[in-house]
């Protein structure tokens, strides 16, 4: 019995560990996209903000790897919150390009964002060598807490949320809540919601159709800013310039969830039980045994996105603009 | 008496087209104010500078004797100007309530606030008898409460003058009379009204003067009560106009086309929109079907063309059953369609003229050989048809058709579709936002192919041009054949009962 | 004699005419406007550089020299003579057969992002004939090259068939496919042994690991040329990929296939409602963008020496890497097969430039940046300019409205 609940928080606290990535960049998705603007730039967008946030991390922790090791929690957690917001900083710069090409210069959105996913990586890649002589960037600091504080000592819960977590997770169940709150009960959130069901409708009514679209744009490449960052040190400990499709699979975990904070929540757990199943298999005897090569298990995640899109685009709802360009002279 | 608005020399110009040429528009208080013209004319375009939509190159309007400057939608909010558009600007999947206040919202710290904005809206809504449902979705309201949130809109915000474009496109003949009495009643509380329209018998009916525009320009204003529909028509066309249509008597043939207990359940909706309709078309005979939008025409017209899969019933066409056969098969039977939405269903807008000519003969011969195109047929086609229909576009056969304005769009569709010479031709509102030279065109081709021994159904929401042109009507009513009506025996009154369900016709 | 030339002249003249003033080049300009725009970034990059060198906001080991780079950058092709040029062409095949796939893929109106996926897996089956399967020359690598083709196809097949049938949108289906076919090649050089085909030395573990492709001889595609080329061995890639071009060109054109896929690229519900079938026309254009994809992949890969990189960063770097240069490529040529080609020539071009840059002591990776940018510029402009004149079209549709009449 207790090997098992061990077992089950253990996945539990892997699966939360990965999906918290996605969720961020998702809920930035979706909040892009409610306004009616699509953004496949996140994987870029993702990169950038990972490679910034980094960078910072490298130069501002403590340069003995003792000193790094025994930093207190809130050390830790400083040290990331920082990290994550400039990753969030850099990641909005880099969408404001996105948002000024489809917005202002009313260009197709899946060419911007397109030539967005291949300006950042050779970017960070360029940088990446010149300055450190490889792709690979490194650092010191893990930042997984071992106990945060008292709270740890709840039974179930404190395993899984307070041990052996980062303070990503708190960051991302805020965010989660943070937009459900914007979307749905704030002046903005309905707005936001009427610029990408109907533009004309808020135009008409006065609704300033390019500042939301652009403050949308700019949200979504704070938050895949950040979610690129907390990928980036969530992993290990050195970042290699790729973040392994997410900035796609947020698409797809919105997708999924129809477009809905909850949803997309539910969609980002699935995604992340799928990656830690594939990359813990060894774990559990069953499948192990069943002798079966690593690859195959690394292509679940994808396959089960597959699985999951065709049963469900049937009936998606996706915003009725999103991807449309916004004219004021077309009727 | 003071004029509440004036707009003075106002001049739009989009490219090389004047939609309002030097016009000058004067508002007075508490009247109901006519704006009429043909499609084109410009009365949109002013209306929507007034509203703040459009900046105008020149010219400027006054408010009460004063001069303003109206630059978006929030200043003539602010001046109390509403509008309620021709398309509604709604979001569909918002309430009833959230469409009124957006833009508008009661805010705390920029949280919303329902409460108060709710009791509001119940009050202004028993005040003018607008019933609507403020918890509602838009998509599941019908389009005559949707109008009355659109004109709540205004009300909410205090307007005071009012503009309507074209209010009675979507209504039936008894709620056109309701809001024509809505509307008077707003003049008589000291509100002032501007209805655009282009059908004068509302002009008669409802307004105190009438400006007509006329290619951008103001031909002049009248008073109502000192002229009539003809010489209004005739300020608005430039010539003397001949209501209604030479039509020969029907000789109706044999039965070309029948439908029998056709359903169709719509997943949008969750229900049937079309229930156990039957119907046939004789050869020689225009069988027009009248009704509101989004009584299950649309959705008869997808399952008849095959756009959409009937759920039950079955279709024939001379003799063999097309139920469930595909399009192609269809059009090759004898069918023939003029789409409803002509840039979505009828044209290829990036093709260019010929290439859209043989859209649905692409395949065969002369226009095909051993897999490759044969341009020169296809141009030569194109040529043909040019001539005969008279299609004008800026480089002939090889405009590309997205260039081309929408009279010639369809008159495009329509050479293509009836040169095709098919036994069964629908027609789904084939005049829409065409102006009255082709208008009457198109009005002549139905009649000749009628007369040819062509069988055609006609669906249009113009009930004007149902009467003129069936040789029976048939009304549908949320997804029923509710009545079947001689349209030399009745009238618009009656036809009005049946489309608002007011009326049933006893099942023979 | 004098007169026969003046003749000849004058028809010269206005052949010239008639192509510069032809449809086909009045919309090619934005194109050529927007490589204008790059270059001139790409060299702003430079210049930028090397300013901040000589004010010693960086120190690098020799000072970058900005004439030389830029004439090496520009020189392009030509740096090395006909050695540079033949390699130039050698890594346009790939380029421009990308770029059909996406390009024929933009024209029927999807949007197939799903380039590496089909040019991993058509490049994988290619090497699986090549290793498993033993034949002469010329059936060896023939073989490998149609099933390349047809696996390229299949991937791609399966997106178009999500599309149609379960209505799942093909940008994200393209890349799960990507993924797919990446960790399915990693497990299919595991399992059937085709990795001791392909090593010079083995790494123990699979972080990094180098390897290079060894086939029988008969499963590469013929080469030679060497002397024409100053010692470079060219292959037959190119001329298969400009035979695509072509034929390509004559499908999308000239056949009713093309006509089909196009309207239903252009607006699908008015070819649906015309009669075509766009559930299956969905599917066959994905399927022969693809197979297009799938023949790149085999064109790539059946290269003697062939280096290939077993850790995923950078095995999906490259694949991506080329995947999205095939959808730069298809914008810069406007997605039409012969602007396909030039584009294609033209980034070769430039990338044979960027590897001389480093003769003239800018970083080789600048290269790289530099041509992104490019890219980035070109296919921004060529977007943009394709919607300035649509609204130009628009307005000029506004025009028309007193002829025949339109709500304004």
């Amino acid at each position: 019995m207790i090997v098992q609940t061990a077992f089950i928080v253990n996945v539990l606290s892997y699966t939360l560990e990965s999906m918290i990535p996605l969720l961020i960049v998702a809920i930035g998705a979706m909040i892009c996209e409610k306004s009616g603007v699509t953004n496949i730039a996140l994987e870029g967008i993702m990169i950038f903000g990972a490679f910034i946030g980094v960078m910072f991390v490298k130069f501002a922790e403590p340069q003995s790897l003792l000193e790094a090791f025994n930093q207190t929690n809130l050390q830790k957690s400083t040290l990331f919150l920082i990290g994550a917001v400039i990753g969030g900083v850099g990641g909005l710069l880099l969408s404001w390009l996105h948002a000024y090409a489809s917005i202002s210069m009313k260009a197709d959105q899946t060419i911007s964002a397109t030539a967005l996913n291949l300006v950042a990586p050779a970017l960070m890649v360029f940088v990446a060598r010149s300055v450190f002589g490889g792709r690979q960037i490194a650092f010191r600091t893990s930042f997984k807490m071992v106990r945060v504080g008292v709270l740890a000592d709840i039974p179930i819960i404190g395993e899984i949320f307070f041990q052996n977590v980062n303070v990503g997770l708190y960051v991302g169940i805020i965010v989660l809540l943070a937009a459900f709150v914007f979307v749905y009960k704030t002046k903005t959130g309905l707005r936001l919601m009427a610029c990408g069901e109907n533009p004309h409708a808020a135009d008409s009514v006065g609704v300033n159709i390019y500042k939301i679209r652009y403050g949308a744009v700019l949200a979504s490449g704070f938050l895949g800013g950040m979610g690129g960052f907390i990928f980036a040190v969530s992993v290990g400990k050195e970042f290699e310039g790729t973040v392994s499709g997410y900035g796609f699979l947020a698409i797809a975990v919105l997708i999924f969830g129809n477009w809905r904070p909850f949803r997309v929540l539910f969609a980002a757990f699935f995604f992340g039980l799928m990656r830690t199943i594939a990359s813990s298999y060894t774990l559990i005897p069953f499948l192990n045994n069943l002798d079966i090569s690593q690859h195959i298990y690394k292509m679940i995640p994808y396959v089960a996105t597959l699985v999951v899109l065709i049963a469900t685009s049937r009936s998606s709802h996706a915003p009725k603009a999103a991807g449309k360009i916004y004219d004021q002279g077309t009727r | 008496m003071e004029h509440v608005i004036e707009m003075i020399g106002i001049c739009k110009q989009f490219g090389t087209l004047k939609a309002n040429d030097h016009v000058t528009f004067q508002l007075r208080k508490g009247e109901v104010h006519a704006l009429v013209g043909e499609n084109g004319a410009g009365k949109s375009t002013l209306m929507s500078i007034l509203f703040g939509l459009y900046h105008a190159d020149e010219g400027f309007i006054r408010l009460n004797g004063e001069e303003v400057a109206i630059k978006n939608p929030n200043d003539a909010t602010r001046f109390r100007i509403g509008m309620v558009h021709q398309h509604f600007k709604l979001v569909e999947v918002f309430t009833v309530l959230e469409n009124i206040i957006l833009g508008s919202e009661d805010t705390k710290y920029g949280f919303l606030i329902r409460k108060d904005a709710r009791k509001r809206v119940v009050e202004l809504s028993e005040k003018y008898k607008l019933h609507v449902d403020p918890d509602a979705l838009i998509k599941d309201i019908t389009v005559g409460m949707q109008q009355r949130v659109e004109i709540l809109k205004m009300l909410y915000r205090d307007a005071d003058i009012l503009i309507f474009d074209e209010p009675t496109a979507v209504l039936t003949p008894q709620e056109i009379d309701e809001l024509m009495i809505t509307i008077r009643n707003f003049a008589k509380e000291g509100k002032s009204i501007v209805i655009i329209t282009h059908k004068l018998a509302e002009v008669m009916a409802v307004a105190d003067r009438c400006t007509v525009l006329r290619k951008g320009q103001c031909i002049g204003t009248v008073d109502v009560k000192d002229t009539t529909t003809s010489q209004l028509a005739e300020m608005m066309v430039g010539r003397k106009v001949r209501f209604g249509v030479d039509k020969s008597p029907c000789k109706p043939g044999d039965v070309v086309f029948q439908a029998e207990h056709l359903s169709f359940f719509n997943k949008d909706k969750n229900r049937n929109s079309v229930h156990d309709v039957s119907l046939d078309v004789r050869a020689g005979e225009i069988v027009g079907i009248a009704g509101i939008e989004g009584n299950g025409q649309t959705d008869l017209v997808n399952i008849i063309t095959g756009l959409k899969r009937v759920s039950a019933g079955t279709t024939t066409l001379n003799g063999k059953d097309i139920s469930r056969t595909s399009i192609r098969r269809k059009l090759e039977q004898g069918m023939g369609h003029i789409p409803e939405d002509r840039h979505k269903h009828g044209l290829v807008l990036d093709f260019n003229l010929a290439e859209n000519l043989i859209l649905e003969s692409y395949y065969l011969a002369p226009y095909q050989k051993y897999g490759l195109l044969q341009k020169t047929a296809m141009y030569d086609n194109a040529e043909a048809l040019i001539e005969r229909f008279d299609i004008r576009s800026a480089a002939g056969a090889r405009s590309i058709v997205r260039s081309m304005s929408g009279g010639n769009q369809q008159k495009a569709i329509i050479a293509r579709e009836i040169t095709r010479n098919p036994n069964f031709l629908i027609a789904v509102q084939p005049t829409r936002g065409l102006d009255i030279g082709a208008i009457e065109y198109i009005h002549n081709q139905l009649l000749k192919q009628r007369d040819a021994g062509n069988a055609i159904l006609l669906v249009s929401l113009e009930l004007e041009e149902t009467m003129d042109l069936s040789d029976r009507i048939l009304v549908m009513y949320e997804g029923e054949i509710v009545a079947h009506l001689d349209p030399k025996a009745t009238d618009f009154h009656e036809i009005g009962l049946y489309m608002s369900g007011s009326k049933k016709e006893e099942k023979a | 004699m004098k007169k026969e030339t003046s003749a000849f002249m004058t028809n010269l003249r206005d052949l010239w005419r008639k192509v510069m003033q032809s449809e086909g080049m009045k919309r090619a300009i934005p194109s050529f406007i927007a490589i204008g725009f790059g270059i001139g970034f790409g060299i702003l990059t430079m210049a930028i550089i090397w300013l901040l060198v000589k004010l010693n906001v960086f120190n690098v080991y020799n000072d970058p020299q900005f004439f030389h780079g830029v004439a090496r950058l520009l020189a392009g092709g030509f740096n090395k003579g006909m050695y540079s040029i033949g390699n130039m062409l050698h890594r346009a095949a790939p380029l421009i057969l990308t770029g059909l796939s996406v390009g024929f893929a933009f024209k029927t109106g999807l949007f197939n992002i799903g380039a590496p996926g089909q040019l991993l897996f058509g490049g994988l089956v290619a090497i699986f004939i090549g290793a498993k399967v033993t034949l002469p020359a010329p059936w060896h690598w023939m073989l490998a090259m149609i099933a390349g083709v047809l696996a390229g196809g299949l991937w791609g097949l399966i997106v178009g068939a999500l599309k149609s049938i379960f209505n799942v949108h093909e940008v994200v289906s393209s890349i799960m496919m990507n993924y797919i076919a990446m960790y399915f090649a990693f497990w299919a050089i595991e399992t059937f042994d085709l990795l001791h085909r392909f090593y010079d030395r083995i790494t123990d573990s699979f972080r990094v690991a180098n390897f290079t492709l060894t086939l029988p001889p008969s499963a590469y595609l013929p080469r030679g040329l060497s002397s024409v080329f100053g010692g470079f061995t060219l292959n037959i890639g190119i001329l298969i990929a400009l035979a695509a071009v072509v034929v390509i060109h004559i499908v999308l054109n000239k056949t009713t296939l093309g006509y089909q896929l196009k309207a239903a690229g252009y607006n699908r519900d008015a070819s649906k409602y015309a009669g075509m079938n766009t559930k299956r026309d969905i599917v066959l254009s994905m399927a022969i963008s693809g197979m297009l994809a799938g023949l790149a992949g085999t064109v790539m890969i059946l290269v003697p020496d062939k280096k290939m990189f077993m850790d995923q960063p950078t095995m999906m770097g490259e694949f991506m890497s080329i995947g999205f240069d095939g959808i730069s490529i298809a914008l810069l040529g406007l997605s039409e097969p012969i602007g396909v080609g030039l584009a294609g020539l033209f980034l070769a071009y430039i990338r044979q430039g960027g590897d001389y840059i480093d003769l003239a002591h800018y970083m080789k990776e600048l290269a790289d940046v530099i041509t992104s940018v490019i890219i980035y510029f070109s296919a921004l402009s060529v977007a943009l300019h394709q919607y300035m004149v649509e609204r130009k079209k628009k307005k000029a549709a506004l025009k028309q409205a007193p002829a025949g009449g339109e709500s304004a």
